[in-house]
C-alpha cells in the first residue's frame, strides 16, 4: 500500500528503513524479460545448480504488476523497445532494472540499426552486468549487488535529500568477498 | 505395467527429496573456474616491471565487438614504459561491449594481453565499466619496478624477447633464495 | 453430550478466543505453507529452496508478505473502483468462514469451561464448507471482470468454470460419507469413524474427493487459469501489493480448509490412528487430537505440493472432460453401489460373513478385469517412414525416383524465326572491358 509514504517524517527511524529495505531485498521478484541467449543463463541460474530460490527469487512473476526486478536478458531490438517501456511502466514502485549481458547494457557486439544500444535509452537501469552471456555466478553477483543497493535506499524524501548531500554510495564489492566466511 | 507409470513419476519426485542437493552455494562457496576461463583481461609485465604491451593495436583490430581502444605512444629514454620503441599509451576495454571471445588474446604478439579468471564485474555505471590501463595492468610482483624506468634486463628489446624465457627461469631460481638475490640475479644476468 | 450441546453454552469470551485462535492458525498455516511448498518443491528438484532469509529460510513468506504491503498499490484506469477493491475481500472471507465448522480437537476444558475444539457445529456443517467455496468463486469472477483487461477476464471465467465443475464431484463424493455417518454435521462424521476410517470403507469417494479438491483450489495440475504463457497471471494479473497478498492468502487458506475437510471426512479428524491408542491413553486426550488433526492436514498439504512438483499442467479441455465425463459418472455409480450394499447389509438376508465373501469376490473380479485389459496398441501406419539404422528415419535403400509423368502435348519454345541483331545494341556486348 506504500505505507511508508503516509508516515510523517518525524517517526522514520533508521530501523524502520532497514526493515522495509530488508523485506524488499529478501523477496525481490523478477519479471520475465528473457529475450535471447542471456535468458538461457537466467534459466540456468534458476535451476538446481545455481539456485536463485535461495534468495527467495524463484518466483518469476509473469505479470509485471507483481514484479520488483526486471532482468532485461538479451538484445532489445527497436521493435521491442516500446514493449519494454510498457512493461516497465506497468511495474509498481519500488522497481529496479538489471541489464543482463552486454547486449542489454550497450548493444554489445551488435552496433547496428536494429538493436537499441543499451536499454538505458529506454528505461533507467540500476545494474549493468557484462558478459556474453554472463555466468550464473555473475548474475547472482549482480543481484547481490542490487541487494546491497536496496539496503542503502532511503525511505522518504527527507532521507533521500540527506543521502544526496552526504554523497555516500553503496560499496559494490565482489560478492564472494562480501559473503566470504570470516576467518 | 502401463497403468502404474504415472505412479512411478510420484516415486521419482519423492525419492529425489532425499538426495543430496547439487547446488553450489555461491557466494559463500566460489568454485574455481576452468584454467582457460574467459574472464577479465590483464596486461602483463616483464620480470622487471616494464609493460609487455607495445601499442601495436592488433587486439583492437581483432575485436569483433569493437570494445578495445588502443593508442600507441613513443618510449623516450627518460620515460620508458616498455622495451622497444612503442608502448600502449592509452588502453581501454569497454566491458559492456566485450563479448569475451578471446580473439584479442590470440592476436597479441607479445603475450601482453591475457585473460584472468575473475568475473565479478557488475557495476551500476556504464562509465565505471570501461577499464583503463591502470585497471587492467597486472599487479607488481616482488622484483618488479613501476615504470617508467630504463631497461633493466638487457640493453635492447632483443634481450627481453629472445632471452626472456631464460631470464624468467633464472629469476624463478633466484627468487627461491630470497628477494634481494633475485634482484641481483636479474641485474647480473643481462650483462 | 453431543458436540452441539457442548458448544451451545459457550460464553462470548470463549467464542472470541476460538475465533482469534482459528484466524491465527490459518494465517500461520498460510505463512508456513508458502515457505514449505517452495522448500519441498525445491528438494524434489534437488535444490535447497529459500535458505537465506531468516534461520534456514523460514522467514521468507513473512518477507514476501511485508514486501507486498510496502509495494505501490495500482488500480488500472479501466478497472471498476469498488469491485476491484472488494473482489479479493470476497475471495478471502469465505475461505476463513469455511474453517469454522471443522472439528479441530475433541472435548477439552478451557479455563474451566467444557467445550469442544470447534467454533460452530451445525447439523449441515459439510454443506457450509461447500457453500463457502461457492461464494469464493464470486471473488474470482469479480476480480477478473473488474480488472478491465482481457487476460484477467479470460482467466477468471476459466477458473470459475473449473471450480464449479469440481464442486459437483466434491459434493457427490461427500454423499457417500454422509450415507455412512447418517449426519451432515462434521463432528458426527468424525465420531462415526471411531471403528474404521472412511478412507478404507469408501476409497473411491476418497480418490474422487482428492482429485476434486485439487481442481477446486486451482492448484497444479489444474492451474491453467494461472498459467503464465497462456494467460499471464489469470485473474490476479492486474493486482499488486496487498490485494494480491489477499488473493494469495485466500488460495492457501482454501487449500488448508479442503485438506482439513479431507482429514475430517475420510481420515478420522482428530482421532488417533487405530493401534496407537493402546500405546498411551494420552493420545485420546482432547488436546492431543489437535496434533493428530494438524498432522493429517499437513499430510494432505504435502500431497498438494507433491502433485505440483510432479505433474505437468493439464489442458483446459482435458480437465473439464475429466471433471464432467469421468469424475461425476464414477461418483454416481459408486453412490448407487454403496446404497445397494448397505441396503443388502441392512436387510439381513445375508450374514456378515457371506456378505464379506461376496464383496471380496466382486472386488477381486473387478481388479482382475482392470489388470487384464490390454494396453492401447499403437496403430501402425502403413505409409509411415521406416525408422532404420541409428534411430533416424532414412529413406529405404531401394528407393526409385519416379519418372516425371509424360506430358500430353509437347511444349515448344516460342522463339522468333530470325535471330535479332544483337551486336548493334549496347547491352549485348559487355563493353570490351
Amino acid at each position: 500500500m506504500g505505507l511508508e509514504e503516509k508516515l510523517p517524517n518525524g517517526i522514520l527511524l533508521t530501523s524502520v528503513e532497514k526493515l522495509v529495505n530488508w523485506t524488499r531485498k529478501s523477496s525481490l521478484w523478477p519479471a520475465t524479460f528473457g529475450l535471447a541467449c542471456c535468458a538461457i543463463e537466467m534459466m540456468t541460474t534458476g535451476g538446481p545448480r545455481y539456485d536463485l530460490a535461495r534468495f527467495g527469487m524463484e518466483v518469476f512473476r509473469a505479470s509485471p504488476r507483481q514484479a520488483d526486478l526486471m532482468i532485461v536478458a538479451g538484445r532489445v531490438t527497436n521493435k521491442m523497445a516500446p514493449v519494454l517501456r510498457q512493461i516497465y511502466d506497468q511495474m509498481p514502485e519500488p522497481r529496479w532494472v538489471l541489464a543482463m549481458g552486454v547486449c542489454a547494457s550497450t548493444g554489445g557486439m551488435f552496433n547496428n540499426y536494429a538493436v537499441v544500444q543499451g536499454v538505458d535509452h529506454v528505461v533507467p537501469v540500476d545494474m549493468y552486468l557484462p558478459g556474453c552471456p554472463p555466468r550464473p555466478e555473475m548474475l547472482i553477483d549482480a543481484i547481490l549487488k542490487i541487494h546491497a543497493k536496496i539496503m542503502d535506499e532511503p525511505l522518504g524524501a527527507a532521507r533521500a535529500a540527506a543521502l544526496l548531500e552526504s554523497g555516500a554510495s553503496t560499496d559494490l564489492m565482489p560478492s564472494s568477498e562480501r559473503f566470504a566466511k570470516k576467518k | 505395467m502401463g497403468m502404474f507409470d504415472p505412479i512411478k513419476g510420484f516415486g521419482v519426485t519423492f525419492s529425489t527429496m532425499f538426495k543430496k542437493v547439487v547446488t553450489e552455494e555461491y557466494p559463500e562457496v566460489k568454485k574455481v573456474t576452468a584454467p582457460r576461463f574467459h574472464g577479465r583481461h590483464q596486461l602483463n609485465r616483464h620480470p622487471d616491471g616494464l609493460e609487455k604491451c607495445v601499442g601495436c593495436e592488433l587486439c583492437a583490430w581483432a575485436c569483433p565487438a569493437d570494445a578495445i581502444f588502443v593508442e600507441g605512444g613513443d618510449n623516450t629514454d627518460d620515460a620508458r614504459y616498455s622495451p622497444g620503441e612503442r608502448f600502449g599509451a592509452d588502453y581501454q576495454i569497454n566491458y559492456l561491449r566485450c563479448i569475451g571471445c578471446g580473439l584479442c588474446i590470440e592476436a597479441c604478439p607479445t603475450r601482453s594481453l591475457t585473460m584472468t579468471n575473475e568475473y565479478e564485474l557488475a557495476d551500476d555505471d556504464r562509465q565505471k565499466l570501461i577499464f583503463t590501463k591502470e585497471d587492467l595492468l597486472a599487479p607488481l610482483l616482488p622484483g618488479m619496478e613501476q615504470p617508467p624506468h630504463p631497461m633493466r634486463l638487457g640493453d635492447n628489446e632483443q634481450d627481453y624477447y629472445v632471452n626472456g624465457p631464460a631470464l624468467a627461469r633464472d629469476l624463478l631460481a633466484g627468487s627461491s633464495q630470497g628477494q634481494s638475490n633475485a634482484e641481483s640475479a636479474v641485474k647480473g644476468a643481462g650483462k | 453430550m453431543t458436540t452441539a450441546e457442548l458448544l451451545a453454552d459457550d460464553p462470548i469470551w470463549l467464542i472470541l478466543i476460538k475465533v482469534v485462535g482459528i484466524f491465527a492458525f490459518l494465517v500461520v498455516m498460510t505463512l508456513f505453507m508458502i515457505n514449505w511448498e517452495r522448500k519441498v518443491v525445491a528438494r524434489m528438484q534437488q535444490r535447497p529452496g529459500p535458505n537465506r532469509v531468516g534461520p534456514n529460510g523460514w522467514l521468507q513468506s513473512l518477507a514476501d508478505g511485508l514486501k507486498l504491503a510496502f509495494k505501490e498499490d495500482i488500480r488500472p484506469v479501466l478497472a471498476d473502483k469498488w469491485v476491484f477493491f472488494l473482489a479479493p475481500v470476497i475471495s478471502c472471507i469465505p475461505a476463513f468462514v469455511a474453517f469454522s465448522v471443522i472439528p479441530i480437537g475433541g472435548e477439552v476444558s478451557i479455563f474451566g469451561e467444557r467445550t469442544a475444539l470447534q467454533l460452530v457445529d451445525l447439523p449441515v456443517g459439510v454443506l457450509v464448507v461447500l457453500a463457502c467455496s461457492s461464494v469464493g468463486v464470486y471473488g474470482i469472477v469479480l476480480s477478473g471482470w473488474a480488472s478491465g483487461s482481457p487476460y484477467p477476464l479470460l482467466g477468471a471465467l476459466r477458473s470459475a468454470a473449473q471450480v464449479i465443475s469440481y464442486e459437483i464431484a466434491m459434493g457427490l463424493s461427500i454423499v457417500g460419507v454422509v450415507m455412512f455417518s447418517h449426519s451432515m454435521s462434521t463432528s458426527d462424521i468424525v465420531k462415526a469413524q471411531g471403528n474404521l476410517w472412511f478412507v478404507v470403507l469408501l476409497f473411491p469417494s476418497f480418490a474422487i474427493y482428492v482429485i476434486s479438491m485439487v481442481g477446486e483450489t486451482n492448484r497444479a495440475p489444474f492451474d491453467l487459469p494461472e498459467a503464465e504463457s497462456e494467460l499471464v497471471g489469470g485473474f490476479h494479473t492486474e493486482y499488486s501489493s496487498l490485494k494480491f497478498a489477499l488473493f494469495f492468502l485466500a488460495e492457501y487458506v482454501n487449500m488448508v480448509t479442503v485438506s482439513a475437510l479431507a482429514s475430517t471426512l475420510f481420515l478420522g479428524g482428530y482421532q488417533t490412528p487405530f493401534g496407537l491408542g493402546s500405546l498411551w491413553s494420552g493420545f485420546d486426550n482432547g488436546w492431543f487430537g489437535l496434533v493428530w488433526f494438524v498432522a493429517k492436514t499437513l499430510f494432505f498439504l504435502f500431497v498438494f505440493i507433491w502433485l505440483r512438483g510432479t505433474l505437468p499442467r493439464m489442458r483446459y479441455d482435458q480437465f473439464m472432460r475429466l471433471g464432467w465425463k469421468v469424475l461425476v459418472p464414477i461418483s454416481l455409480v459408486w453412490i448407487v453401489a454403496v446404497a445397494l450394499v448397505r441396503a443388502l447389509n441392512n436387510s439381513g438376508e445375508f450374514s456378515q460373513q457371506q456378505f464379506l465373501i461376496i464383496l471380496g469376490v466382486v472386488l477381486g473380479v473387478l481388479v482382475l478385469l482392470s489388470l487384464l485389459l490390454p494396453d492401447r496398441k499403437v496403430e501402425e501406419d502403413p505409409n509411415a517412414v521406416p525408422i532404420t539404422g541409428g534411430g533416424f528415419p532414412v529413406p529405404p535403400l531401394d528407393l526409385e525416383v519416379p519418372k516425371a509423368p509424360t506430358r500430353r502435348t509437347p511444349v515448344v519454345a516460342n522463339l522468333p524465326k530470325e535471330p535479332v541483331a544483337v551486336t548493334a545494341s549496347k547491352e549485348a556486348s559487355d563493353g570490351d572491358v
